[in-house]
């Protein structure tokens, strides 16, 4: 028992001593335990947290107040309404979401409603003059309204489904509200006609009616065929028109992906989930690259490499290139799981990874720099594997949740929005979704290179800084 | 600067630490002949390390010159590591290497390579008898063969300058005879040896001339036997190391 008392306290104390470990026992969970859950609370819940969606309003009539009104009355939208509107063509609004600077857009073209109001007279008419065709014009979509909602391809398939059912519901609210409108123009008229008709049969005296010109069509009838028996003293038909609508029967939503080309690429689960786990997976390279430094450093071989007739940097291009090779490695790897093994488990689809190989190799190249300059950067900041391996695999999972490999940014708060911008993950995962499925090429995702050679550049200046301080 | 009979030469060498109190050396002057046998004794923080870092460019000089076979340390670091070779006290070798792999990459980094590394290697092997242990991972080594192998990756290169640090901390009288027979061989091929140890009966058996430091100062210097001579109430290179360093415990 003393003996076990020994080692207790022995093990205490070891513990105890290493405070920068200690520390990062500690608080590197609270860190993560504090990011995930404000980024999880923000994304389901969406309290506060609205979603841009870009409006150009040609229309400027019935529909779109209807829209616009809708999609901010519902609170999970901030409708962000074009500065130029009248000079804003469609091909600007599928440009903004191509970039991917907006993930949802809503381009409504000039006379929409007033098409909409001019097809929903001619179909309400049918109903009177031709009721047998009504089924057949609504159909038919011969001079029907549209508008158009583009999507960022890189948006979540369940996500952008609600995005458009709310839109959906909003939109025949405003068919409704047309037909309505309309049909009781036209149901007034058809019934004062079928009243007088009826009751001239049967009192061959012209009386002047009002019909209220609002009313439920089975109330009506109801009260009607009441009337016209009383006169009668037999059971009497009046015929009602049906009321001719179907949702889109006016309005026509036509749902695009703003691609920057034609393209064929798919987005589905698989095209968003390959490049962030790729990228997750590049990062915890870090664990190794840390571990290999400061072996080298605590055994001794530093030392004696400093003694040796061979420039500093060429240790550290060294790691660099064989580091480098394992995560193109790991990245070809897991392009052979998007491509060839994910098709095998229920029908999920493979994999497309478009036609900008270089751009791909080029994206993968920096975004492997980056986690290698983040590996050095870490190797040479702790004293020991324990505390690298604690800092380095709580950092890579939070860069990863702000990054967007687990929730999508645009699902984030507004704060978290802007916190992600610091983490080369996001840069790589944007850079990749681009070329992936937004069909980007190398100028479009030169910025995130760009960024991402940064982080490199001063990760490992300020890793060498500390190398050479160290020692 | 002088004739380059003296392969090392130090003049009012001074090294403060950082944030430290007291200087780690404070004024040293010595000059080391070509193909001496050196020893560099001294208690524990007397100063011994320090000195052999700044000689092997490790460490920067506060005050003072050291020059290398007339290469100003100073200015012309990059320069004297194809002069020097550095057995530290820790294995600093690569542990998930194995004892040839180790060889063979810190001869490429000496900048030998093909047939001429090749046959360094085996020769390096073989002096140390590690033939059959050669492909074995460092990790996998007991201590006597770490520290053989320790000892032949710093000499790979055929330094003229070696300096060694407690090169035979830990090990068997086996191999503790067989890296003294390599060291008096290196010697008389003409090598120059700085060898620090706290074994004072090494240093007397191998050094042709010793030099104790103590507190950044060097205190004595001169062949053992001259020492022990010159120390009366003293008979070996023990006594007269107590006699001058004193019986305090040191940091």
């Amino acid at each position: 028992m003393k003996k076990l008392w020994a080692v207790i306290i022995k093990e205490a104390l070891v513990l105890i001593r290493d405070i920068p470990g200690l520390l990062l026992l500690f608080l590197m969970p609270m860190l993560l335990v504090i990011v995930v859950t404000l980024t999880q609370e923000k994304a389901l819940n969406q309290k506060d947290n609205r979603i841009d969606i870009l409006l150009i309003d040609h229309d400027t009539s019935d529909i779109s107040r209807t829209i616009e009104k809708g999609l901010i009355e519902s609170k999970y939208f901030n409708v962000i309404k074009y500065s130029q509107p009248d000079e804003a063509e469609e091909q600007e609004i599928k440009n903004s979401i191509a970039s991917g600077q907006y993930q949802i857009g809503i381009f409504l073209p000039k006379g929409a409603s007033q098409l909409a109001v001019l097809r929903s007279q001619r179909l309400i008419q049918l109903t009177v003059d031709n009721p047998k065709s009504i089924k057949d014009s609504i159909k038919s979509k011969s001079g029907i309204s549209g508008l158009t909602i583009f999507f960022d391809p890189a948006i979540k398939e369940a996500y952008k489904n609600s995005v458009l059912s709310s839109l959906r519901m909003l939109i025949q609210g405003a068919e409704i509200k047309i037909m309505v409108s309309n049909f009781f123009g036209v149901l007034q008229t058809e019934i004062n006609k079928q009243f007088k008709e009826k009751m001239l049969s049967y009192t061959k005296k012209d009386i002047k009616i009002n019909i209220p010109d609002f009313a439920w069509n089975q109330e009506l009838n109801k009260q009607l065929k009441e009337t016209i028996q009383g006169y009668a003293k037999e059971d009497v038909e009046v015929k009602m028109p049906e009321f001719p609508w179907e949702p889109e029967s006016l309005v026509q939503v036509q749902e695009k992906y703003a691609h920057k080309e034609v393209s064929m690429i798919k987005p589905s689960v698989v095209q968003n989930n390959v490049p962030g786990f790729a990228l997750f997976a590049m990062f915890f390279i870090v664990i190794p690259l840390a571990g290999s430094i400061i072996s080298e450093r605590n055994e001794g071989a530093y030392n004696r490499l400093r003694t040796l007739p061979v420039n500093y940097t060429t240790f550290w291009i060294g790691k660099i290139v064989v580091y480098q090779l394992v995560c193109l490695l790991q990245f070809a790897f897991m392009l052979v799981v998007g491509l060839y093994i994910i098709p095998l488990f229920n029908d999920m689809p493979a994999l497309v990874i478009g036609n900008s190989y270089f751009s791909i190799f080029i994206t993968a190249f920096t975004s492997a720099l980056a986690a290698i300059g983040f590996g050095m950067l870490i190797g040479t900041l702790a004293s020991t594997h324990g505390q690298a391996a604690t800092f380095g695999s709580v950092m890579i999972v939070i860069l990863a949740i702000l990054g967007g490999s687990f929730i999508p940014v645009y699902l984030m708060s507004p704060n978290f929005k802007i916190i992600s911008q610091i983490s080369p993950l996001r840069w790589g995962i944007e850079a990749f979704l681009d070329l992936f499925v937004r069909n980007g090429n190398f100028t479009t995702v030169f910025p995130s290179l760009l960024k991402l050679f940064g982080f490199f550049t001063v990760s490992v200046i300020i890793a060498s800084f500390n190398y050479v301080r160290r020692n | 600067m002088s004739e380059l009979l003296n392969i090392i030469e130090i003049k009012g060498l001074r090294k403060k630490y950082k944030g430290a109190e007291d200087e780690a050396l404070k004024g040293i002057d010595l000059n080391i002949p070509k193909g001496a046998f050196y020893g560099l004794l001294g208690p524990n923080s007397a100063g011994k390390t320090t000195l052999i870092s700044i000689l092997c460019g490790l460490l920067k000089i506060s005050e003072g010159e050291v020059y290398l076979d007339g290469i100003d340390v100073k200015k012309e670091s990059g320069r004297i590591k194809n002069l020097i070779g550095l057995i530290p006290q820790e294995i600093a070798l690569y542990h998930n290497l194995s004892i040839r792999e180790n060889l063979k990459f810190f001869g490429q980094m000496q900048g030998i390579f093909g047939k001429d590394l090749k046959k360094r290697v085996e020769e390096c092997l073989d002096v140390v008898k590690l033939q059959s242990h050669a492909n074995k991972l460092v990790s996998k080594c007991s201590g006597g063969i770490k520290r053989r192998a320790n000892l032949v990756a710093g000499l790979i290169h055929k330094p003229q300058i070696i300096f060694l640090d407690e090169p035979t901390l830990g090990v068997d009288a086996q191999s503790r005879n067989l890296i003294f027979e390599y060291l008096q061989t290196l010697n008389s091929a003409g090598a120059t040896l700085i060898y620090t140890t706290h074994y004072m009966k090494e240093a007397e058996t191998l050094c042709s001339w010793v030099n104790i430091i103590d507190n950044g100062n060097i205190i004595v210097q001169g062949a053992p036997q001259e020492l022990i001579t010159n120390h009366p109430n003293c008979n070996d290179l023990g006594q007269v190391f107590i006699s001058l360093t004193g019986r305090d415990l040191r940091d």
